[in-house]
């Protein structure tokens, strides 16, 4: 009876410590993000994709960043969030076509990238190339 | 000795309790209790009551003084009565305890003789004194004392004969619909399920960490007589999926305590929302771990759950022998073991003093991770591309390529990131199971806490465990990897349902009278709650709907047909070669093609200076570093032209995935000569005239009209183009796209450079186009249009028939 009780106390305690990360995991996420509505899903927008066919060819991912640090990528996609794997080779350009760093992107910002599952075991996606598009999407004729 | 009798409520033995002299309340340990009248004496329940026994009145606890007409209550350690046990009647505390109470002045018991267990449990009062007695003896004779056991409500419960019906039952519906949406063969949607389609039928080795157990076992299903090679591998999903299912709703209903009402209601919609969640489904349908791997961690968990009830050491070998064959299915099974550890210490601490139980896990554990000592055999067979630069070879690289691989993917996000990181498990969540069962499932933890507090510490221990470890791994599609903490959580909504539906009958026999409206009531909303188990079956269908998926099957096996006599194809290599590795491992197709990257073929420039050169890949992609194609050394591309032949078709399915672009459902030729592309004049066969966009389609040539489902038919498409930048085109079927393209295959700026001007003139292209196998018999309009637009003209119509089956021409295609 009385390890019985321990028990109880011990596991509210993690059940306690369990609600607690998950509401302040949540807070922390909704402080960022707001709440206007899925930011873990994206509807894929048209964009300028027509530019961006004519020049790089049509994209493998597209979504709205979520978190961009050095050597990932969080995106908000239609397939709901993936991360993006990024290395020394990988370009990013912004909507002019400049040069820029993965440090430069911001929280929802609308992106296409190019790359390819790894070999291996295809579970990592390699970004070859990342390509800010202006906020506002222009519809596809 | 004072002995009142007393009569019992329910039983037809009445049972004498006397008072001890000391005054203790009712039976006390060690005290024999005696019926008066016929009948078996209650040898059983004096054993029972040997054990120490928790008293409790409300907040009394044991060796208080009980006063005159105060009540006692006391609880056995001992539950297991005969089956089956009848929810209906609301006194019966199930298989966990037997309970009597008493009444200060005279012992009034409720179920306190054998002859009251045997009438709730529907067995001989012969039977159940003999089950107890056998059951006691076999407690005592194992040393396993009650002490450990009798501080909680109690052990598991063993499954009923109608439980393990009904989990057969959802096992059943859950293989039906995984098999009526199961992907025919090899899979467009899957990353690496393709290469697992090929591994066991040639016992191979896998990418890293190299899962034995699967080959294994996929060996097995390869050996059944359907389908084909693939197909046999996804219905293994299929099936160790289903049972998976079946065996959650077992797990479920052990730990569900027989006191809450609608318990197997409650695990039935725990197993069936989890069955159709939108990716076990996925995973059921297709040649991947995930599914496989369920199935043996619950396994795993009822060879746990019955090693606590018999406490017998070649139970506990099995666990641990079934522990370390699940390895072979995920290595990530691992991340499991502190839990078993702490439950199985929580529910026997002796166990470490128990020389002769450490060796039976060990044993166990031992011979079922040798599995990996395979791998270490199979050095020989490993594809190069999938080496992550170290050879099993030893030791150090065994490790390598098991417990050490992958290891950029672990833990690869700060501290700062993990809040996010969380949530996104948490959206995962939602996304799987539901919102309302994040909800639910809480209150199931406190349920569970009450309740079962070592199985609490089980099971939370093997989730936060696991969850902690994949919300700090990068992957790019993370949701397969959270499948078994979507599994745990569902034994949380199980017992949140349980406590819902217990409340609600609660309710329910309140305020409405008793006997029949009570029953109904209850019938109600059990029906309710099962019609809506069903929910994420309707709701997830469509998605999970690979039936269709025939693109890559379909366009291979063309390839193989088209390809003249020695010719060489370049490949995409590693996991995604197996597209076409399939064919030529499994099924030994067209041997005189060479394919370079084929796992074990040993490319040389030499092999491909006299033959005709054809490639999956396009051009763009073989000029790029090997990351995923690797063409011999000396194999001069970069002024070659990529002339496309066959373009393989999409179905609803394989158009779904945003993995790749599709171009490897492309065959094309690589020639040093330019292709015919601008004609001077066009004279097609169908005239058209239609301007779409900044083109115009002239005309078109196409032939046969009648093709067999999954066959191909011959396309000529005349363009006039205003420049080299031409729009993409879609073919379809019924204005249902099958294939897009950009005009000229992107050969026009190249063609444009360097042969001439294509502004103004007219743009042939000539090519084959699968037809997708799924396509019904009968009379179809071929359509073409811009990409995207909703305008489409009519090429042609085209008669499709379907003489033979998709499966015997694929088989024929590897001959």
């Amino acid at each position: 009876m009385a390890q019985r009780h321990w028990l109880t106390a011990i596991g509210a305690v993690i059940l306690v410590g369990m609600l607690v990360c998950g509401a302040f995991s949540l807070g922390v996420y909704y402080g960022k993000q707001g709440f206007s509505g899925d930011t873990l899903r994206t509807t894929p927008e048209a964009g300028p994709l027509v530019r961006l066919r004519d020049e790089f060819g049509q994209p493998d991912l597209r979504g709205r960043v979520r978190r961009a640090v050095p050597g990932v990528l969080d995106l908000a996609t239609s397939e709901g969030p993936r991360s993006v794997e990024v290395n020394t080779e990988t370009r990013f350009l912004d909507e002019s076509g400049a040069t820029m760093n993965v440090a430069d992107f911001r929280s929802g910002d609308l992106v296409a990238v190019y790359g390819e599952l790894n070999t291996v075991a295809g579970r990592v996606f390699i970004a070859r190339l990342v390509v800010r598009l202006p906020p506002r999407a222009t519809v596809q004729p | 000795m004072e002995t009142p009798p007393v009569t019992d409520a329910l039983g037809d033995l009445p049972l004498v309790l006397p008072r001890t002299p000391a005054g203790r309340p009712g039976p006390s340990c060690g005290q024999e209790i005696k019926t008066a009248g016929a009948g078996p004496r209650l040898m059983g329940f004096e054993k029972v009551l040997r054990c120490p026994t928790s008293l409790r009145r409300g907040k009394r606890r044991r060796g208080e003084p009980r006063d005159s007409g105060e009540r006692w209550q006391s609880r056995s350690c001992f539950w297991t009565c005969a089956p089956p046990f009848e929810e209906s009647r609301p006194a019966c505390f199930g298989p966990t305890a037997a309970v009597y109470r008493g009444i200060g002045g005279g012992v009034k018991p409720q179920y306190s003789s054998v002859s009251a267990l045997a009438g709730l449990c529907g067995g001989a009062p012969e039977t159940v004194y003999a089950r107890l007695t056998r059951l006691q003896k076999r407690r005592n004779t194992q040393g396993a004392e009650c002490s450990a056991m009798d501080t909680e409500t109690g052990l598991s419960t063993r499954p009923a004969r109608l439980d393990l019906g009904v989990a057969g039952g959802i096992s059943l519906i859950s293989w039906l619909a995984y098999l009526a949406t199961l992907t025919p063969s090899l899979s467009f949607v899957s990353p690496d399920g393709n290469e697992l389609a090929t591994i066991p039928a040639i016992l191979g080795l896998a990418h890293p960490p190299g899962y034995p157990l699967y080959t294994w076992l996929g060996k097995l299903f390869t050996l059944i007589p359907v389908g084909d090679v693939a197909y046999r591998v996804n219905l293994m999903s299929a099936t160790l999926g289903a049972l998976a299912i079946g065996g959650l709703y077992l797990i479920i209903i052990q730990l569900l305590p027989a006191g809450l009402a609608g318990r197997r209601v409650a695990a039935a919609l725990a197993a069936l929302i989890f069955a159709f969640g939108p990716t076990v489904w996925s995973q059921a349908v297709i040649a991947e771990v995930y599914a496989p791997n369920l199935a043996f961690f619950a396994l795993t968990l009822l060879c746990l759950l019955h090693w606590e009830r018999t406490r017998r050491d070649r139970h506990f070998f099995v666990f641990a022998l079934v522990f370390g064959l699940s390895l072979g299915m995920h290595l990530s099974d691992l991340g499991f073991a502190p839990a078993f550890a702490v439950f199985i210490l929580l529910t026997d601490w002796r166990v470490l003093r128990r020389p002769k139980w450490c060796l039976a896990g060990l044993a166990g554990f031992g011979l079922g991770a040798a599995q990996y000592l395979w791998i270490r055999l199979q050095t020989h067979r490993v594809d190069p591309q999938l080496l992550l630069g170290n050879i099993p070879d030893g030791l150090t690289g065994l490790y390598a390529y098991t417990l050490g691989a992958f290891s950029q993917l672990k833990f690869a996000f700060p501290a700062s990131a993990l809040p996010e990181r969380l949530v996104v498990y948490l959206y995962l969540l939602r996304q799987e199971l539901g919102r309302l069962a994040i909800f639910v499932g809480v209150g199931g933890l406190v349920s569970l806490l009450l309740r079962r507090p070592r199985h609490y510490f089980l099971l939370v221990g093997m989730y936060v465990v696991h969850v902690w470890f994949f919300i700090q791994y990068k992957v790019f599609d993370l949701e397969v990897f959270f499948l078994p903490a979507h599994f745990i959580w569902a034994v949380f909504v199980a017992f949140g349902a349980a406590e819902v539906l217990t409340a609600a009958r609660k309710l329910a026999v309140r305020w409405m009278p008793a006997g029949r409206t009570s029953a109904v009531v209850h019938g109600a909303l059990a029906t309710l709650v099962l019609i809506s188990a069903f929910t994420p079956l309707l709701r997830n269908w469509g998605q999970a709907d690979h039936s269709d998926d025939v693109a890559i099957n379909d366009f291979y096996a063309n390839v193989w047909e088209m390809l003249p006599q020695s010719a060489g194809l370049l490949t995409r290599s590693g996991v995604f070669g197996y597209d076409a590795f399939y064919w030529r491992l499994a099924y030994g197709t067209r041997p005189d093609v060479y394919l370079p990257v084929t796992p074990g073929a040993k490319a040389a420039p030499a092999d491909l200076q006299e033959q005709s050169v054809y490639s999956t890949v396009g051009l763009e992609a073989l000029q790029r570093a090997a990351s995923r194609t690797l063409r011999p050394a000396g194999l001069m591309i970069r002024d070659s032209w990529m002339t496309s032949l066959l373009v393989g078709a999409r179905t609803a399915s394989s158009a779904s995935t945003t993995w790749a672009a599709g171009d490897h459902l492309t065959l094309y030729r690589l020639d040093s000569d330019a292709p015919s592309l601008v004609v001077d004049r066009a004279s097609p066969s169908i005239t058209i005239e239609q301007p779409l966009g900044d083109v115009t389609l002239v005309g078109a040539d196409v032939s046969p009209q009648t093709v067999e489902s999954g066959g191909r038919i011959h396309l000529v498409l005349y363009w006039r183009v205003a420049g080299a930048q031409a729009p993409t085109v879609s073919v379809g079927v019924d204005s249902i796209p099958l294939e897009r393209h950009e005009i000229g295959f992107g050969n026009l700026v190249r063609y444009e450079a360097e042969i001439g001007p294509v502004a103004g003139r007219v743009v042939m292209e000539n090519y084959w186009l699968v037809i997708p196998s799924t396509l019904a018999e009968g009379e179809h309009s071929l359509t073409i249009g811009i990409r995207d637009a909703k305008e489409t003209v009519e090429l042609t119509r085209m008669t499709v028939t379907d003489e033979q089956g998709r499966y015997e021409r694929w088989l024929n295609a590897t001959g």
